[in-house]
């Protein structure tokens, strides 16, 4: 997916740069993915060294601030998370973390708005195969437009937690438009088979339709190209994402969740 | 000895003519000879640095893939090259391909690009050469930064019935010429290519599976209406499908495109030459992306309609010049990349952002001869796009002859008021063209070039040096990603950036032009450096050649076997390389470094052919051509493209590599001509 170098000119690279994946979901508690970036060797590498286990992660919503706890999870990779139970999603909030590690220290601050209701998620047979289905989530357009989307999928049967749907950022223009996102799996590319994008029947999954700020939307979108297109022969791009995190990389996610258990049909 | 060819010496003489090379009245027809004589090298270096390509060489020359193709000719040329395998656009000088302008019948065609580097859109056998300016241009040359190709065709007007037939593994090619009276000649030509039938798996991987056909046209007519005007009209329309679809991702990527180019031009050959020409050129492409639930169609496209004309008022003369003057004017309709999403996703598209500008210009260029040995020329070119912005360019040469040396020096500078942008970094057809306007300035650039060239041995062997140097403006990249086409406020002039920078190089050539061997040598360097304005952090253009250095030679054996080889080994191309490698959602991101500061690995390619002609009699004489080739011999590995994933069996990062689409491909071919 990635063009890289091995020879020519080096890029100019920094010892540790840190790196985040984070969100706190309305009405959930938040988790932190803290890890440092990879320099390329051509010769490949290994990814878990780059795991950071006793880093200091902390989150405050402009209240109180707390020190988050370091703790092994399977459900994503490298299989590492901080977490806390000491604070839970609310709209209408700011929440800010920091991470730091050695020299390292990164940090985020996101808004949170009033999540949108799923008003429904339907399925419709594929003439061009009888056991996957094409699914569609279907939701209003709040009156505060413009309003920024992104869709999550859970599979039922999968260790991996919940994980950005292929294609499924969306932006809602016009306040009471009814607003349609297609619902695919989310594309892994350390997965040997090949990749089905549509759900199958019989599968059981949570989707989860996240409102966010405009600049996180603009990361997962910006994701989904890369994730779509840059092995594309034809039409292959080669521009970093952009990042809400301050001395880092990576996103920080606060999300208005609504989310619906479906098994399609 | 070399290869004794039968040609029809009035071929030879009067092929129909490229322009300005119209059969004089009092030519008599003569009986046909024998010419022992092997073909040479199908692209010559003349003594001014520029080039010229004999279809008729080629024809009897090396053949790629089965194909003899004028562009693929041209890429054996030191200082030309392509970015990679699978684009077929020539750099030249540092220019990028959409700053090369190609003149077929004198009209312009605005993407004269096939896919896979193998074929232009130029049937050969229609055309009867291709002269390439790219030093010393005057100041009627138009309105682009880089080289002119000129590419004429082939017209018989004493010949009833005369053409070819062509079968290869990848396309079949028909050309019929016929003359009428000497008064009159027709020819026209149609390819189809039927790639998938037999390279299909070569085309495919474990994640794409790719097809690719295409066909074109070409009609060419002439009439001698008396000996001093001649009228031609020509006709070219090309159509290329390319299909990729993505195992991974349920998805299919199709890319059309099309040109439709038609022309009309009069010229006169009398005491001040002088030809007009009018055409209409269009060039449209269709991206259509799609999903199992929804897919997205993007529309651009150009047309021009034009004329342009010149004359020669008297000949230079010692100090008193020699005048060339003259104009063109053309209107454009210019649709940049627009998008349409069709099935389960509903969201307003962004409407198609049609512009309409016009351009016109006037040149004069004045030849001076104050001795046999020195000539020298200043122009000045005067234009306008749609009246906002102008550009006055003054142009200069100078050719010094000094016993078999030829010096050249030029000067001058060159505006282009159009743009080529878009997601490929290749060029391939997904790119559009935009005009100048409020998001993007016209390109402007400061040429300045110096040259020598020699024979030897009587003329047997020719050498060639040059070096340039221009300085460049306004050079306009695209920054968008993929899936902005489909935002409701698109719009494809948001996405361009324009940079500012120079280009710069050296050729050196050897060719060897006579006997049963010959061939050419030759070493460029091309530096092409860019920064933003404002900025003096500088990155290489993605037409940064580095170095290269390319051979090829033709041995005929007898008179009816030859064999050929052609070499390059060149600095891979230019890229944007990953600083740093991370994982979000599962996946390995990457944040990429300095603009194109990384370069793929050299890259080399030796491709062997052997070919025997054999002649029938009867009552129609045929000569048959069988040529063998094998395209990379030695099967190496040239990198394409790379990208790090995560090993699924490992769970470790690790690099992989594209390779071009050539490795040990082999093709044969059969042609008839009559």
């Amino acid at each position: 997916m990635i063009l890289a170098g091995c020879n020519g000119d080096e890029p100019d690279v920094r010892a540790d740069v840190p790196v985040i994946e984070a969100w706190i979901d309305s009405g959930g508690h938040p988790a932190v993915m803290f890890t440092s970036a990879i320099t390329p060797d051509p010769e490949g590498g290994d990814l878990m060294d780059k795991m950071i286990r006793w880093g200091k992660v902390t989150i405050s919503d402009g209240e109180r601030e707390v020190v988050m706890t370091g703790a092994r999870s399977n459900d994503h990779f490298p299989p590492y998370r901080y977490f806390t139970a000491e604070i839970l999603g609310e709209p209408h909030k700011n929440y800010r973390i920091t991470a730091d590690y050695g020299s390292m220290h990164a940090e985020s601050v996101c808004y949170m708005h009033e999540p949108t209701p799923i008003d429904d998620i339907t399925f419709t047979a594929d003439s061009d195969n009888d056991t996957l289905r094409s699914t569609t989530l279907h939701f209003t357009a709040p009156d505060d437009v413009p309003a920024y989307y992104y869709l999550t999928i859970r599979d039922s049967e999968s260790t991996a937690g919940s994980l950005p749907a292929l294609m499924g950022c969306k932006e809602a223009t016009v306040a009471g438009e009814h607003v349609t996102i297609p619902v695919f799996n989310s594309k892994q590319n350390y997965k040997v088979e090949h990749f089905v994008a549509q759900l199958r029947i019989g599968q059981s999954a949570v989707v989860s339709l996240h409102r966010v700020t405009k600049e996180v939307y603009e990361f997962w979108r910006a994701y989904d190209d890369a994730v779509m297109f840059s092995e594309n022969m034809l039409l292959g791009s080669n521009a970093s994402l952009p990042t809400n995190i301050s001395g880092g990389l990576g996103v920080f996610s606060a999300r208005a969740t609504s989310s619906k258990f479906i098994t399609v049909k | 000895m070399g290869v004794a060819l039968r040609l029809p010496l009035l071929l030879l003489l009067l092929p129909g003519a490229a322009y300005g090379a119209q059969p004089d009245s009092t030519v008599t027809q003569l009986s046909e000879v024998v010419v022992e004589a092997n073909t040479g090298p199908a692209a010559r270096i003349t003594s001014g640095g520029n080039v010229k390509v004999s279809a008729e060489s080629l024809r009897y020359g090396s053949r790629l893939m089965g194909e003899a193709d004028l562009l693929v000719a041209l890429k054996r040329v030191g200082g030309v090259s392509s970015v990679g395998d699978y684009g077929s656009g020539l750099v030249i000088q540092g220019n990028d391909p959409s700053q090369v302008i190609y003149l077929v019948d004198g009209a312009p065609v605005f993407f004269p690009y096939r896919f896979g580097g193998v074929f232009s859109t130029f049937n050969t056998s229609h055309f009867n050469s291709v002269n390439v300016m790219r030093y010393g241009r005057l100041a009627a040359t138009p309105s682009r930064l880089g080289a002119v190709v000129n590419i004429a065709p082939r017209l018989d007007y004493f010949n009833p019935l005369s053409g070819s037939v062509n079968v290869g593994l990848l396309a079949s090619t028909l050309t019929v010429r016929t003359g009428v009276k000497k008064r009159f000649a027709l020819s026209a030509s149609g390819r189809i290519s039927y790639i998938d039938a037999l390279y299909g798996r070569f085309l495919n991987n474990d994640v794409n599976a790719n097809h690719y056909n295409f066909g074109d046209i070409n009609l060419s007519a002439g009439w001698r209406i008396d000996s001093l005007n001649y009228l031609t009209a020509g006709y070219f329309f090309n159509s290329d499908k390319l299909h990729s679809g993505n195992n991974n991702y349920a998805m299919n990527t199709r890319l059309r495109w099309r040109n439709n180019v038609a022309s009309l031009r009069w010229t006169h050959r009398g005491r001040r030459p002088a030809e007009i020409t009018a055409y209409y050129s269009e060039f449209g492409s269709r991206l259509n992306v799609g999903f199992p639930q929804f897919d997205v169609t993007g529309r651009a496209g150009i047309a021009s309609i034009g004329a342009t004309g010149r004359i020669r008022l008297n000949g230079a003369r010692g100090f008193k010049p020699g005048f060339t003057v003259g104009g063109e004017a053309a209107g454009y309709s210019i649709t940049p990349l627009w998008a349409e999403l069709h099935g389960e996703v509903r969201q307003p598209s962004a409407p198609a952002r049609r512009t309409r500008p016009y351009e016109a210009r006037v040149f004069a260029d004045a030849e001076f001869m104050p001795s046999d040995v020195l000539t020298f020329s200043a122009g000045l070119s005067v234009s306008t796009f749609s009246f906002r912005y102008y550009a006055v360019d003054p142009r200069f040469s100078a050719e010094l002859r000094a016993g078999d040396n030829c010096w050249n020096i030029g000067a001058g500078r060159y505006s282009q008021y159009l743009h080529l942008i878009g997601f490929s970094e290749i060029g391939l057809a997904s790119n559009f063209w935009l005009g100048s306007g409020s998001d993007v300035t016209p390109q402007r650039s400061w040429d300045f070039s110096a040259g020598w060239s020699r024979p030897l041995m009587g003329g047997d062997l020719f050498l060639t040096a040059s070096l340039y140097y221009k300085i460049v403006s306004s050079q306009s990249e695209y920054s968008g990603q993929v899936l902005d086409i489909i935002d409701a406020d698109y719009d494809a002039a948001g996405h361009i950036f324009t940079a500012d920078g120079y280009n710069t190089g050296l050729d050196i050539g050897i060719q060897k032009r006579f006997g049963r061997l010959t061939g050419s040598a030759s070493y460029s360097f091309g530096r092409a450096m860019r920064h933003l304005p404002g900025s003096s952090e500088r990155f290489h253009s993605l037409t940064d050649a580095g170095h290269q250095f390319k051979a090829d030679a033709e041995f005929g054996i007898n008179s009816h076997w030859s064999v050929s080889a052609s070499f390059v080994y060149s600095s891979g191309r230019v890229y944007t390389p990953t600083r740093y490698l991370y994982i979000i959602a599962n996946r390995l991101i990457a944040e990429y470094g300095a603009r194109n500061s990384g370069r793929m690995p050299d890259y080399q390619r030796l491709d062997l052919s052997g070919t025997y002609r054999f002649r029938t009699g009867g009552r129609i004489p045929l000569n048959h051509t069988v040529n063998i080739s094998l395209i990379n011999a030695y099967g190496h590995r040239n990198v394409e493209s790379q990208f790090f994933a995560i090993d699924g069996e490992t769970m470790r990062y690790k690099l992989y590599r594209v390779s071009s689409l050539y490795r040990f491909l082999p093709s044969v071919s059969y042609s008839i001509d009559f």
